[in-house]
């Protein structure tokens, strides 16, 4: 088991040295899963245009502020990922955890926020079979949730996988710190787009 | 802490939603004649952000150069792909 403080690849990745982050087999993932959702970002603009009138106003029944409210949450949850992972590589015992746990919370936040979102549009009488529109809001959106889900058992993994290593953290584990942090990048990855595709472009 | 905040990773989140932000104002100032403009500003806002996620957080950037390419190769190739059947539904 080498030591993380003597492992120079991993401790100065912006030395020049080119490596691939985390695991290959989590980029095979994090490709075939940005396809799936290309066909979906694609197959929804493409139906768009057959009614692009019942769309927009279709858009215009969403509340842009759960979407906004999300996507800064992931964006802040990303940051605290990739703090925890940078913090766990420079042999920092104590953050990475925390971060961890820190990230998890705004997953579970995201998860309350699409809760409260979902419940508005039933109690509105607006479900699956409203309309093509929200038919792919709701497949899309409820497809994104539950790789939040995931991710939250992943973080709670990681952050439990980093607590119980801290102090002797060797390679393999920090690749798997990085590899469990790239799948919850993903996750907001996929928000990013779908908040513009579903809450924004008209 | 101070050490933890002030970092280049820190530096790319206050542009993340910055942009978020800036998204968020094109979409509230749409008019009809500006709309198709704004939505395409959006969508390339959005794959920008993406690429950051991807470079930055995932960290791509110290990736061998095929992994950087198919990343930057994806990105380019769908957001292309989305704003051209935007263009055609318009």
């Amino acid at each position: 088991m080498s030591s993380i403080a003597s492992d120079t690849r991993l401790n100065q990745p912006e030395g020049g040295i080119h490596r691939t982050p985390g695991e290959i087999g989590i980029w095979v993932f994090i490709f075939g899963d940005l396809l799936v959702f290309s066909l979906f970002f694609a197959v929804f603009l493409f139906y768009r245009r057959v009614d692009v009138e019942l769309f927009n106003a279709s858009q215009a029944q969403l509340n842009q502020v759960f979407g906004l409210i999300n996507t800064v949450l992931l964006l802040s949850s990303s940051w605290l990922v990739a703090t925890a992972v940078h913090s766990a590589r420079s042999g920092v015992e104590k953050t990475p955890p925390v971060m961890f746990l820190m990230a998890l919370g705004c997953g579970v936040v995201f998860i309350i926020n699409k809760v409260f979102e979902y419940g508005d549009k039933i109690q509105a009488g607006i479900t699956v079979n409203t309309n093509d529109f929200f038919m792919y809001f709701f497949i899309f959106t409820g497809v994104h949730a539950f790789h939040v889900l995931i991710g939250i058992g992943v973080l709670a993994y990681l952050a439990n996988y980093s607590w119980s290593r801290r102090g002797s953290m060797s390679t393999s584990d920090l690749q798997n710190l990085e590899s469990g942090g790239i799948f919850w990048h993903l996750v907001d990855l996929l928000w990013i787009i779908l908040f513009a595709l579903l809450y924004l472009v008209n | 802490m101070r050490t933890l905040i002030a970092t280049r990773i820190s530096l790319i989140l206050a542009l993340l939603v910055g942009a978020t932000l800036l998204s968020w104002f094109l979409d509230q100032g749409q008019g009809s004649s500006s709309s198709q403009y704004a939505s395409i500003a959006i969508l390339i806002i959005a794959f920008v952000k993406v690429r950051f996620v991807i470079t930055e957080f995932m960290e791509a950037r110290i990736a061998p150069l095929p992994l950087k390419l198919l990343a930057d190769g994806w990105c380019v190739s769908v957001c292309t792909l989305l704003i051209a059947l935007l263009l055609i539904a318009a």
